[in-house]
């Protein structure tokens, strides 16, 4: 694979991490416009444990997550009694008072010589993790995408137990759901903890990736388009936002079809989506339309194999 | 006594829902609530589940006061609803409908509820592509599943024909009544003289009359507040 694909697709998979933790809040039924504030806060967290603290990446990505989980926790106490519009607007304006909090933050040690950290509007460089320990691009994509389909696997298992359940309950119906017995509240908080923690996650692998952040990467923009991916690609399952950031970054921005146009093209998607689909073009009726299919396949095979003339021999 | 209402009160702005209420029913009693629209019946049912706090008075389930607690909680100590417009999660299938997510379920369990509603049958079918019947029946195995032990059902029988409302009543009567207590509010007064053996007539919030259907049906109050006939 030549370097110019290795690197779509690395921005692919880490966009995907913050399309999946905006669509974790959509399942809650929270529409945020913020999750670029924990992007940026794991990409900062991340970007400090191995820079600064000489941390290997591995806890310094856990780090990062953590650091995106605890604000988004905080975030989400703070906003509890918020709903609909309000909460959008509060996530919105946090993650604008992240970005230029990010604009202020100054913290440079020495490090051979050279100045390492944060350091304001001038951003956060020499994240040099990678070049440092000769991880090669094609080996960080691989690491990228195998913490990906973890996280997809671990969502979709969760989509059939009962916590999953439960969580859509409280997005599509809070009433009802609070009536069955749901904590809506409290399933809210750990969705929104939990997104946090997702965005941080995919934060520390941008700020390694990039080598260099500042906060006018973590703008407004990347906050809509995380929100946009879930609505493009679907609510029913955890890969609907992924199939978003594919149909995004990798069909709208990357491939040149559509140079100068992208937005126009992206925003009328996304318009066209929410009047014909409005849960995504993978919602819950198309991947149990699937699903089904699936399983009568799967059982007509084994009939098959069963009513064999040699098997009943 | 399951469960105890004292002097509820409930004010929206300067309309009183529900003007110093009592009521008292045993474990496994059936009560049938009417009047006409407005008078506070379902704001009653939302006042016992939690969603509306009252401004005046405590309802006590079992013993606990269970006024201020969140309607989770609620439904956790063994109070379940269905509501008059039918409320169901519809892109769910029906089994998961009915699962409750708070606690495990036995093998079996889910299946023998819907076996009991006519609905086994349909158990992987998303709830939006049932008929009303289906989803009304749907409705009251979702309400069962956690075996609570006072059910509220709110006009269970509304947007249903005839002979849709007589199997309606024959299920209530053959699932819900026997081993629970229940609030049915109804406006159809043949299921209420049908399945309650007692009946509160509301008006405009406040309790008009508590007695058998059949003297409910013949008081002058009734004729006056619930078919709007004058004395």
């Amino acid at each position: 694979m030549d370097g110019y694909l290795v690197g779509v697709f690395s921005n692919i998979g880490i966009i995907s991490f913050l399309a999946v933790s905006a669509y974790v809040l959509l399942l809650a039924g929270e529409v945020s416009f913020g999750q670029q504030a924990f992007f940026a806060i794991g990409a900062y967290a991340a970007g400090m444990g191995t820079a600064m603290m000489r941390w290997p990446l591995a806890p310094a990505l856990l780090l990062g997550a953590s650091a995106g989980a605890l604000a988004a926790a905080a975030l989400g106490r703070a906003t509890l009694r918020l709903s609909g519009l309000h909460f959008a607007i509060a996530t919105l304006a946090f993650a604008e008072m992240v970005r230029i909090v990010f604009e202020l933050f100054t913290w440079q040690i020495d490090i051979g010589g050279t100045l390492v950290g944060p350091n304001g509007t001038n951003g956060f460089g020499d994240i040099r993790y990678l070049f440092e320990n000769e991880i090669t691009p094609a080996e960080y994509l691989c690491a990228i995408y195998l913490l990906l389909a973890l996280v997809l696997a671990v969502l979709m298992v969760l989509d059939r137990s009962r916590f999953g359940r439960a969580l859509r309950q409280a997005g599509v119906d809070p009433v009802l759901a609070e009536l069955q017995g749901v904590p809506v509240v409290r399933m809210r908080l750990v969705a929104a903890a939990a997104a946090g923690a997702l965005a941080g996650l995919g934060g520390g692998l941008y700020a390694h990736l990039l080598t260099y952040v500042e906060p006018r990467n973590f703008d407004v923009m990347l906050g809509v388009h995380s929100l946009a991916y879930g609505l493009i690609g679907g609510l029913g399952t955890a890969i609907g936002p992924v199939v978003g950031v594919l149909i995004d970054i990798g069909l709208l921005e990357s491939s040149r079809l559509f140079v100068g146009y992208r937005m126009i093209v992206f925003g009328g998607l996304v318009a066209l989506l929410l009047i014909v689909r409005p849960r995504g073009l993978l919602d819950e009726r198309t991947v149990h339309w699937l699903t089904t299919r699936v399983r009568d396949l799967i059982d007509a095979a084994a009939a098959r194999r069963r009513d064999h003339p040699l098997r009943r021999r | 006594m399951l469960l105890q209402l004292e002097g509820v009160t409930i004010r929206f702005g300067g309309v009183e829902a529900l003007r110093d209420l009592d009521l008292a029913l045993e474990p496994g009693q059936v009560l049938g609530l009417m009047g006409p629209n407005g008078c506070g019946k379902t704001t009653l049912f939302n006042v016992i589940t939690g969603l509306v706090r009252c401004d005046a008075g405590r309802v006590v389930f079992r013993g606990q006061d269970v006024t201020r607690l969140a309607p989770h909680a609620i439904a956790r100590a063994g109070i379940a609803r269905t509501f008059q417009t039918v409320r169901l999660f519809p892109q769910m299938t029906v089994a998961d409908n009915v699962a409750p997510v708070d606690a495990p379920t036995l093998p079996g369990q889910i299946d023998e509820l819907l076996a009991a509603v006519a609905l086994a049958h349909r158990r992987e079918v998303l709830a939006a592509e049932l008929s009303l019947e289906d989803q009304r029946r749907l409705e009251i195995a979702r309400a069962l599943a956690r075996s609570p032990s006072l059910v509220l059902m709110d006009e269970p029988t509304a947007g249903l024909n005839a002979r849709e409302t007589e199997a309606m009543a024959a299920l209530i009567r053959r699932i819900v009544m026997p081993t629970r207590a229940l609030i049915l509010s109804e406006h159809k007064g043949h299921v209420i003289a049908d399945l309650c053996p007692r009946v509160m007539l509301l008006d405009q919030g406040h309790k008009v009359l508590q007695g058998p259907p059949q003297e409910i049906f013949a008081s002058s109050a009734f004729r006056s507040c619930h078919l709007g006939v004058g004395n």
